[in-house]
């Protein structure tokens, strides 16, 4: 645990000298997450019916928070640039533990944004926010992005093998979770098949519970959600750490673990 | 022009080379399952244009914000960019030809949107208005190419392109109506949803996957011709001035 | 004249201005000072200094990249800054480096790309591209990425491009930094036969031995400022007075003979190492062969660096060991 808020820390430090001036954070990420979310909420609008909008508003603004959470994804193959992860491999921890941890400060940033979008959009789409049940909401924004986060690791691990491949599939995860995990679409659209592997994606159950907070349903619908959301989060760690051992093991074999990628 | 020739040709080699704007040609479907869908769920099925419209529209200017942000950048970065000025050929003329071969790439979005309608949610699209659905696309793609000029411009005057990519697209898109129409907007934004070309280009592009009469289209066209080509003269200004300004600062070449 | 320069001047400004007081007086880098230079057609040039002479300004702003501050410049009885329309097709620039290549395409790929900027027919482009490919030793791995070639194969490629358009002026900068000698040889063998084409070959090079073994002519800039214009003649009898020898081991008894010698003018020690500077034509031989008999091992003559060229053109004494 020491270690991965130490990585963590480390990420932060990087992240906020490196990546983001305080301005280019502040107009590029707001403004367009936003807008985002305005795109999506609008096509309710367009389609005439307020249920629509808030299914849409809901669903994109959580999804905000979820993508931050790619970020890992692409995270792990700037370690293998900066030369690190071979010593991550042969250190004794689990290189899992400190690339989760490193991936972890952009977290913060997509929650932020995705209670602002939430908060400033939902009164501009007479969205009625469930104010009595704020803790819950907050609490299942973090659970989302957690599992969403897990399985964005399981990809991270994959994509060490073919570091060039990172942004790709890093954006095809995403869209196919915006396509598929029930935030804009409901899930009754597609076909059986979709439907089912949408069960085991993050995001699925955890929007059922969200939208289920606005809708002021009994908390017992709301937990049961929750607790599906936790289990498939659950079930990507396990995933992501056994294939990890695997696929570090493996490069190690075949030396694809080098200390700067091409 | 053989200059403009050896422009397309290197822009297609890079393009297979570098595998890129794949980021763009995958999201594409992505995009028209979500409209899809969206339109499918609600049962408005009279605005399956609007969903088959966006995703292509997105796409192209996706892609043109991509090669504007990396083009003059790239091309400075490795050096090159002072070997291309000391040539014959015009640098506006080498920018213009790799950046028209972007757009034109971009047209596999109209491609795989229809495949998606097709396959993936049985829907037969028909071109009602196929001269207008041509004619607004290829005016469309001109516009984007000139509205890519001035990015490029842009771009190298603020010193970067990445915060700016991010920033320039889902505003735009909701500015210009690409998906929901400017009619939603409200009335003091819409002006400004008007002078980017994308919006005439939804509304024309729409009209002609719809039964009724497409109206006013030499204007509408026009409209789209217009902004394209005061894009396309103020970004060739831009960069002539940034040009001779690096020539006498001598930054040409550093980093 | 293929080059005619008159009072060439470039100023740059420094990036950031000063720290404290008022930046009325901006601070400038000279980088050339009113260089005059006239460089006959079919004559290969160089332009010899050391690193930030500001022999790289001179050519870029010959090559049209660069504009002057002050003073005029001709290419072909063309002004580079108004009449860079005409100046353009006439010339070749070498620049080369690790940059100046698109490394994800081929050679081919890249020189055709130059061709059609040059706005050479596509047919007649192509032929040329290949003979240059072939001229240059590269045709072998013409279609392989750049990104895999080695330094020594890129300054070739850029020396090709160069090339692309048949330019009866071309100027190389710095052409065989960073290759082997054998490469560097071929370099030269190539460069001679360019200006027996009638071509004028203007280089730059802080390499006095290149500058020595390939020019017509070679002009010394320091600082941005012509120090002179020689023939390589002149170079080698300049540097030959400033040869030396230095040796190891040597014993008191012989250093002192040594230094009794006619046409030695220092003899410096420090430590096990002697240096013996000469000031007359011919005593080299002489000393080398006073010290062998003597039986001292370990002795080697060396060329003043350029630095000390300088520094006595300026008319300082030379350096310490």
């Amino acid at each position: 645990m020491r270690i991965f808020g130490w990585a963590a820390l480390n990420g932060f430090r990087e992240t906020l000298g490196a990546v983001y001036t305080v301005q280019s954070w502040v107009l590029g990420l707001c403004l367009r997450m936003v807008a985002q979310v305005a795109f999506f909420a609008s096509l309710g609008r367009l389609l005439g019916s307020q249920a629509d909008v808030e299914f849409l508003l809901i669903g994109n603004a959580v999804m905000v928070a979820a993508s931050s959470a790619f970020t890992v994804t692409v995270a792990t193959v700037g370690e293998r640039d900066s030369g690190t992860l071979p010593l991550l491999v042969a250190s004794t921890t689990s290189p899992l533990i400190v690339l989760m941890g490193r991936g972890a400060s952009f977290v913060p940033n997509g929650l932020l944004t995705s209670l602002g979008a939430l908060l400033v959009m939902a009164p501009l789409y007479n969205v009625a926010l469930p104010w009595a049940r704020f803790p819950a909401l907050l609490g299942m924004l973090v659970l989302v992005t957690v599992s969403t986060y897990m399985a964005a690791t399981f990809l991270g691990g994959f994509v060490l093998r073919a570091p060039s491949t990172r942004r790709t599939v890093a954006n095809v995860a995403r869209l196919a979770m915006m396509a598929f995990c029930g935030v804009s679409v409901p899930l009754a659209v597609y076909p059986e098949g979709i439907q089912w592997v949408a069960q085991v994606l993050p995001l699925t159950h955890g929007l059922d519970a969200i939208r289920e907070l606005f809708g002021e349903a009994e908390m017992g619908a709301v937990l049961s959600d929750a607790g599906l959301e936790a289990l498939v989060g659950a079930g990507w760690m396990v995933a992501s750490l056994a294939t990890f051992r695997l696929l570090a093991d493996a490069g190690r074999r075949d030396g694809s673990i080098v200390f700067s990628s091409v | 022009m053989r200059g403009l020739r050896g422009a397309i040709r290197l822009q297609l080699q890079i393009v297979r080379a570098d595998r890129g704007y794949l980021n763009e040609i995958l999201a594409n479907p992505f995009f028209a399952i979500i409209f899809l869908g969206v339109v499918r769920a609600s049962g408005r099925n009279d605005l399956t244009s609007f969903a088959i419209v966006a995703p292509v529209l997105m796409t192209l200017w996706a892609m043109g914000l991509e090669i504007s942000g990396n083009i003059v950048d790239s091309d400075r970065h490795l050096g090159i960019l002072e070997e291309v000025v000391a040539t014959p050929t015009p640098f506006g003329t080498v920018v213009c030809g790799r950046v028209l071969t972007v757009t034109m790439l971009s047209a596999v979005a109209v491609a795989e949107t229809w495949f998606v309608a097709r396959v993936g949610f049985g829907v037969d699209v028909t071109i009602e208005h196929p001269e207008v659905f041509v004619a607004t696309l290829l005016v469309t793609g001109l516009a984007m190419t000139g509205t890519a000029l001035v990015m490029a411009g842009a771009f190298v005057l603020a010193g970067g392109a990445r915060t700016f990519q991010n920033t320039m697209n889902y505003p735009i898109y909701l500015l210009a109506g690409v998906l929901v129409p400017i009619s939603f907007l409200p009335q003091w934004l819409r002006p400004v949803g008007r002078l980017i070309f994308l919006s005439w280009s939804a509304d024309l592009l729409r009209d002609s996957l719809r039964a009724a009469p497409a109206t006013d289209v030499w204007l509408r066209l026009g409209a789209i011709i217009l902004l394209g080509t005061i894009g396309f003269a103020i970004g060739l200004l831009v960069l002539t001035l940034i040009l001779r300004r690096v020539r006498e600062l001598g930054t040409i070449g550093h980093t | 004249m293929a080059v005619d320069i008159d009072g060439l001047t470039r100023l740059f400004h420094t990036k950031n201005p000063p720290a404290f007081g008022r930046s009325s007086l901006r601070p400038e880098v000279v980088a050339l000072d009113a260089v005059s230079l006239q460089v006959d057609q079919g004559e290969i040039h160089g332009l010899l200094g050391p690193n930030g002479a500001g022999k790289t300004t001179l050519v870029k702003i010959l090559a049209t990249i660069l504009l002057p501050t002050s003073g005029t410049a001709r290419v072909m009885g063309h002004d580079v800054v108004s009449d860079t329309a005409a100046v353009r097709p006439l010339i070749g620039i070498v620049l080369g480096g690790e940059r100046g290549l698109y490394n994800r395409l081929t050679a081919r790929q890249n020189l055709r790309y130059w061709a059609a900027l040059y706005k050479l027919e596509p047919k007649a482009g192509w032929a040329r591209v290949d003979e240059l490919l072939r001229r240059v030793g590269l045709e072998g791995r013409a279609d392989e990425r750049v990104q895999s070639y080695s330094r020594g194969m890129r300054q070739r490629l850029h020396l090709a491009r160069g090339l692309v358009n048949d330019p009866p002026v071309l100027f190389l900068d710095e052409p065989s930094t960073g290759m082997d000698p054998v490469a560097a040889r071929e370099l030269r063998v190539i460069v001679t036969e360019l200006a027996a084409e009638g071509r004028t070959v203007f280089l730059t090079t802080h390499d006095m031995a290149e500058a020595e073994a390939l020019c017509n002519r070679v002009t010394l800039i320091d600082h941005g400022r012509l120090l002179a214009t020689e023939t390589p003649r002149q170079l080698s009898t300049m540097l030959s007075r400033f040869e030396r020898i230095e040796c190891e081991g040597a014993a008191d008894g012989v250093i002192k003979a040594v230094g009794a010698l006619r046409g030695v003018s220092t003899v410096t020690s420090k430590g096990v190492s002697t240096r013996i500077e000469v000031d007359t034509e011919g005593v080299v031989a002489e000393v080398m062969r006073h010290l062998v008999s003597s039986g001292v091992t370990s002795v080697r003559v060396t060329r003043p660096s350029l630095e000390e060229v300088y520094l006595s053109l300026i008319g300082e004494r030379g350096m310490d060991v």
